[in-house]
């Protein structure tokens, strides 16, 4: 599945059955980031598709 | 994850709520920090001091839904590159929303913009000192100032002022500064939400809001602060909210005695404002 990390517009690819094991791929603690699969806002335990869409928005204050 | 509330698929995991439940916490959880703590009522006139960013455009948002008087004040510091684009998200927000809005900028009300004034300097100080006074200044004539500072935001303060050893900045008020002459109060009615859930928020609503990050940011000590307490926050789940409690517990905000400034009548801790005596030093004679 592809994968945006916002805002900094990393792009990559996983095959991350869901999306904890996604982010202990990529060493993000869930409470780092929002998961948005397909356009919606999902939990920790939301299993994942390979043609699914996911954003990661990190999750920081711009002051 | 279901609903704690309805059972229906959550969003949201601490705590587990649907889209509709989470929302609804969101906008509770401001209701009873303004209530609670008096921080303003429906007749007051709210000034919110905006940005474009996530954090004042969801107060803004729900102050609104709450039936509240909202306004928005901007201050366009002249960061090059980074705040014509969240002043954009913030024109787009207050427009739909029919918000009154007002934007001042450093260039016009101090002489220069931010990146001529900083000269070597640390740029957060710098621009603390005419964001204060500016939003001060413009705040004039509304009840409270608004700011947008979540809960990890106080968290990082609290231990800022530990490292810095300024216990009284600690106690100078929490959730509301102290009233004095001169000086409109401000008051943080997000304080008790998380960073995440203000995101989240923002997210769900489909708020305009800019994820840039201020290009400054990054030399300041809040931004360290910030990874040691992520770090402390994953190990131990609610440390920031204990931090934050905690200066909750001992703050107790006493009327500071403030004198007018001489050159522009803003509040100051006697003698010529800390704004003015600032402008003085960067760029000699007043605009
Ligand atoms: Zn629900
Ligand atoms: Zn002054």
């Amino acid at each position: 599945m592809r994968v945006l990390i916002e805002p900094a517009g990393e792009e990559l690819s996983s095959f991350a059955p869901d999306v904890r094991s996604l982010l202990e791929e990529h060493s993000l603690h869930p409470s780092s980031v929002l998961v948005v699969r397909n356009g919606v806002l999902v939990t920790e335990d939301e299993p994942l598709l390979p043609d699914d869409e996911v954003r990661l928005l990190r999750v920081m204050s711009g002051g | 994850m279901e609903c704690a509330v309805c059972g229906g698929k959550a969003v949201f995991s601490a705590p587990a709520l649907c889209e509709e439940h989470f929302c609804e916490h969101v906008e509770l959880v401001v209701r009873e920090t303004v209530e609670r703590y008096g921080l303003f009522t429906r007749d007051d006139r709210v000034c919110v001091a905006a940005s474009g960013g996530k954090d004042s455009s969801v107060a803004l948002h729900v102050l609104q839904a709450l039936g509240y008087r909202v306004e928005a004040l901007a201050v366009d510091e002249g960061i090059a590159g980074y705040r014509e684009s969240t002043l954009a998200c913030l024109r787009s927000l207050c427009d739909e929303r029919g918000i009154p809005l007002r934007v001042v900028s450093f260039a016009e009300e101090v002489g220069a913009p931010l990146d001529d004034l900083v000269k070597g300097r640390r740029p957060c100080s710098v621009c603390g000192v005419f964001r204060r006074s500016l939003l001060n200044k413009h705040a004039k004539g509304c009840d409270v100032l608004v700011t947008g500072h979540n809960l990890d935001d106080e968290s990082q303060s609290v231990l800022m002022n530990l490292v810095k050893a300024s216990g009284g900045r600690l106690r100078r008020g929490y959730l509301r500064s102290p009233s004095a002459e001169g000086f409109v109060p401000r008051v943080k009615p997000l304080a008790r939400l998380s960073e995440r859930e203000v995101l989240a928020y923002a997210f769900l609503q489909g708020l305009p809001s800019s994820s840039g990050v201020c290009p400054y940011a990054r030399s300041s000590l809040r931004f360290r602060v910030r990874d040691v307490l992520d770090e402390y926050e994953a190990a131990r789940p609610g440390m920031k909210r204990s931090l934050a409690d905690a200066a909750l517990r001992v703050s107790a905000p006493v009327a500071s005695s403030f004198s007018a400034c001489p050159v522009c009548g803003g509040p100051a801790a006697g003698g010529v404002c800390r704004a003015c005596s600032l402008r003085e030093e960067l760029l000699g004679d007043a605009p």
